[in-house]
């Protein structure tokens, strides 16, 4: 467990003092770093640490300050998909249902079993580790794709289609020799050890249309 | 108020049969006996005075006739007279020779009797007028006995219905003000299962951590000891709020008993005072001594002020940027009475209307329910006392509580 623990945080935002120093001491005593915050506008304030992290949020906050929900949605919009596991006092289950579509990680009822609750926790980790991974990953094959000429991206995506050299030679209009030299230097460019592997990394840029990062190559 | 009835009738009544007992034919016997009587008598005058007009009793006889026995009898005693005078006192004596010599005698007595009968008929009308008017007097007297004794049930009965209405209106209103609360209690079911939730959220998890601590080798025990000391806190914290529940839905009649205000704010700050200093409210108190006592429900009083303190430190739940202070006053009021102030530096009316503040439902907090202040109300004003709040200077707002002294 510990070896999982090192390096993440866990994030409590509850405005009930009792309610947050009771579940940051539950945290504390399994050994899980935890900061606990008495709003999300105090949270959104601080520096986040790069590490990976899960928020434990009450769905309601009383006052002017935004509901939970509605704070999981300005995160996501803000492009910062922290993992949310929800608590709340109520079984409302519009609202739940409302969370789980918004992508939470789980929403547990009040009051909170230790068990339930440090599983969402570590899953929830888990998870946003996961991610953070994958968007380290991103980012390497990303600016390693910058890198490539216009025409050796255009081969790139050929390529990854499964197309042969011959092939893409007729396509561009070019020579099978060129499209050789080019498809060479973007596997050396890219780092791929294999065909397989540049054909991983060109569906890794492509699924990140969805996040706005423009990797295209027409044909 | 009340006259007697049958004690005004009476004497009209007695008269009524005296004039039937004189009406009856035995009245004619009254000339017969008086103008035998005057024959009598004139006839032992004569023998007294032989030479002196002693018929003039006849005179007597025939008015006493006609005034007593009215114009029949009257003009019975007329011939009677004649025939009398004429027999036994004329020349020739002891005959009954009616002529010309008579005529004197029978017109003086026909006068007579017309004069008596005419005073008589006029005496008796003035009579009669009388008892109509008397009677007429009595009537209306009666009428407007009765009047005033109808008018008087009428009152009565208006006053009991009066007396009932109110009654049913105190209860009405007891029910409602019940009701709402009531209604109040189910329509914040979800948000009292919240708090209590909250407090029992603490106490598991904080219950759980200790075991976590507990287990660790070796065990941390001033950890073990800060988990239990929040579980301690939070379990204060959900009976506070059940005590808050069980007297807003408490039922059953005021206990009305002497108490001292100072002591209910003091019962009352004791137990608020840990959770005031959790949220960085400082509390000042100024309870002026020797305060005279006054007459109130503890378990009101202790709420009312537990309501006006809640109430001021949620309005400094926002503020950051200066000290939370919250300042607890009481002091005799020129009338003798007693005042209770709580002064806050929160964020004050923010533009909301005061008079409205004290209204049932009515919050300037976004989860408030509206029913702090206008408990503070009903509770003012069934103590006979009054609540009023004005902006404190510069932030917040000062409630202050009039309560009149007990009468010694």
């Amino acid at each position: 467990m510990s070896e999982a623990n090192s390096h993440c945080l866990v994030i409590v935002i509850d405005d009930d003092v009792q309610v947050r120093d009771s579940l940051a001491n539950l945290c504390r005593s399994v050994d899980l770093p935890v900061e606990a915050f008495s709003s999300t506008s105090e949270f959104l304030s601080r520096d986040r640490p790069d590490a990976p992290a899960c928020l434990v949020l009450d769905v309601r906050f009383p006052g002017s300050a935004p509901s939970g929900l509605d704070f999981q949605r300005e995160l996501v919009g803000m492009g910062n998909p922290l993992p949310i596991i929800f608590i709340s006092g109520h079984a409302d289950v519009p609202m739940a249902v409302q969370a789980m579509k918004q992508g939470a990680v789980e929403f547990l009822m009040k009051p909170v079993r230790e068990q339930a609750l440090l599983d969402a926790i570590r899953y929830a980790i888990a998870q946003d580790r996961k991610r953070r991974e994958e968007q380290r990953l991103f980012a390497s094959v990303h600016s390693r794709f910058k890198s490539l000429s216009e025409r050796e991206r255009e081969i790139m995506f050929l390529v990854a289609r499964g197309l042969l050299n011959k092939q893409i030679a007729a396509e561009l209009g070019v020579s099978e020799v060129t499209v050789k030299v080019h498809r060479g230097s973007a596997m050396r460019k890219m780092q791929a050890a294999s065909l397989a592997d540049l054909i991983r990394m060109s569906d890794r840029l492509n699924g990140s249309f969805a996040l706005g990062e423009p990797a295209d190559a027409k044909a | 108020m009340s006259l007697s009835h049958s004690g005004a009738n009476h004497p009209s009544e007695q008269a009524a049969k005296t004039a039937a007992v004189l009406w009856t034919p035995y009245r004619y016997f009254i000339p017969i006996v008086a103008v035998g009587t005057a024959t009598g008598i004139t006839y032992l005058l004569d023998l007294i005075a032989p030479e002196g007009q002693n018929q003039f009793l006849f005179f007597v006889a025939v008015i006493v006739s006609a005034w007593f026995a009215e114009a029949g009898p009257g003009w019975l005693s007329v011939v009677l007279s004649i025939v009398s005078v004429d027999y036994f006192f004329l020349p020739p004596i002891y005959v009954l020779d009616l002529s010309v010599k008579d005529l004197p005698w029978l017109i003086a007595f026909v006068g007579c009797a017309a004069a008596t009968n005419w005073l008589g008929l006029k005496r008796r009308r003035m009579e009669e007028r009388l008892v109509q008017a008397h009677n007429e007097l009595e009537q209306r007297v009666n009428e407007q006995t009765q009047e005033l004794r109808e008018a008087n049930q009428r009152l009565i009965a208006e006053m009991a219905d009066r007396a009932r209405t109110e009654a049913a209106l105190r209860e009405t209103q007891n029910e409602l003000a019940r009701a709402a609360r009531i209604m109040t209690v189910g329509e914040l079911t979800s948000s009292i299962a919240h708090e209590i939730n909250q407090p029992l959220a603490a106490v598991m998890s904080n219950a759980e951590a200790a075991l976590n601590w507990l287990q660790r080798d070796p065990p941390a025990l001033v950890m073990v000891k800060e988990s239990v000391a929040g579980i301690i806190a939070a379990g204060g914290r959900a009976s506070d709020i059940i005590v808050r529940i069980r007297s807003l839905i408490k039922r059953g009649p005021p206990d009305l008993v002497k108490l001292s205000i100072n002591e209910v704010v003091d019962d009352v700050l004791a137990t608020a005072r840990v959770g005031f200093k959790t949220h960085n409210v400082m509390i000042e108190q100024h309870l002026e001594p020797a305060l005279p006592a006054m007459s109130g429900d503890r378990i009101q009083l202790r709420q009312l002020v537990s309501n006006l303190l809640n109430n001021a430190a949620e309005a400094m739940a926002d503020v950051f940027d200066r000290p939370r202070r919250l300042v607890v006053c009481t002091k005799r009021t020129p009338g003798n009475g007693i005042a209770i102030t709580v002064e806050d530096v929160g964020i004050g009316f923010a533009g909301a209307d005061s008079t409205r503040l004290f209204q049932p439902f009515y919050s300037t907090k976004a989860e408030g329910t509206g029913l702090g202040l206008s408990i503070c109300r009903s509770i003012a004003e069934f103590h006979g006392g009054k609540i009023s709040a004005v902006s404190n200077h510069p932030y917040g707002v000062v409630v202050c509580v009039e309560l009149p002294a007990a009468r010694s």
